[in-house]
């Protein structure tokens, strides 16, 4: 797109009387390359490797509190009051139904050793 | 040998003396800084004054080695360096300012000069004081756009605005110098 022509004499008259700058000191120019030498450099490795830093960090929280839930030892609820009888009951019954149980041949030995040993207990 | 060696770096464009700049080679810098050095020194002058000048050039070039192995996009160079110097120059403005005005207070012409000669020097003192009679925001896209020839899509990334605002600068900022122009006798 073309300018105006006030604006290209503007421009023009701007660009022919432009400041110009003073010379730059005679060691400027190594002034600035002793500079550089002094900055530690970044090269495009150090750059790249920064970034593994955070990705680091992420990784080691992560396994730390994933580790934390999959390695923590369960804990055994404490048994209510009325729970605790409850149990009782269900276990003395459990094992009486196991003795008396004469369904099944496998336990009939069992049954019979357990009379026997009443039997004698009450001779003594 | 060595001068055709140091000839060769120097035809190599700036993608190639950026890539050997990154890898640490301090001669491919000297050639960067030579190609760039009289842009950057202008328009730092132009924007600042001339106090402290080479400490200014010196900052944006060390500025330029830094951040060069962070420049993603190498064939941008040239207006990440010109977004460079405006974040030099801008830092610095404020204690910029108060030096120059005091430095342009006390200067003494060191030299008697012919009449053409300071004829030239007179339009030169009044571009200058011009554009110091514009805020630093005009200032800035009338030096970048029309005395650097950068574009104005370029212009507009250097200072981080949009297109639309760098016209709408350029417009008052040359409506602004063409009036004090005129006020001080040029016919434009």
């Amino acid at each position: 797109m073309t300018e105006p022509i006030e604006d290209q004499k503007l421009v023009y008259f701007l660009k022919r009387n432009s400041p110009i700058p003073p010379d730059s000191i005679p060691d400027l120019e190594e002034r600035i390359i002793i500079a550089i030498a002094q900055e530690p450099r970044i090269n495009q490795t150090t750059v790249k490797r920064l970034w593994l830093v955070p990705a680091a960090i992420v990784t080691s929280v992560l396994i730390t509190v994933s580790g934390y839930f999959l390695f923590k030892p369960t804990q055994i609820q404490p048994v209510a009051q009325g729970q605790e009888a409850e149990l009782e009951a269900f276990l003395i019954n459990n094992w009486d139904s196991t003795l008396h149980d004469s369904s099944g041949d496998k336990y009939k030995e069992t049954s019979n050793e357990e009379d026997f040993f009443r039997a004698s207990f009450q001779d003594n | 040998m060595l001068t055709t060696v140091s000839a060769d770096v120097a035809n190599n464009s700036d993608i190639e003396l950026i890539e050997r700049c990154v890898n640490g080679d301090r001669a491919s810098f000297r050639h960067l800084y030579r190609r760039y050095e009289h842009k950057v020194r202008a328009t730092l002058y132009q924007l600042c004054g001339s106090s402290l000048l080479d400490d200014l050039v010196q900052e944006v070039f060390l500025r330029v080695w830094k951040g060069l192995p962070k420049l993603k996009q190498r064939n941008t160079f040239s207006t990440w360096l010109y977004r460079i110097t405006w974040n030099v120059a801008t830092d610095q403005r404020e204690s910029f300012a108060k030096q120059h005005s005091l430095e342009a207070k006390l200067s003494i012409p060191d030299r008697v000069v012919e009449s053409s000669e300071l004829m030239n020097l007179h339009y030169q003192d009044l571009v200058q004081r011009g554009l110091d009679h514009l805020s630093f925001e005009h200032r800035a896209v009338l030096v970048l756009h029309d005395l650097e020839d950068v574009p104005q899509k370029e212009v507009a990334e250097i200072l981080g605005v949009p297109v639309g605002t760098v016209k709408s600068r350029l417009f008052h900022a040359r409506s602004a110098i063409r009036q004090f122009l005129q006020k001080q006798g040029v016919n434009l």
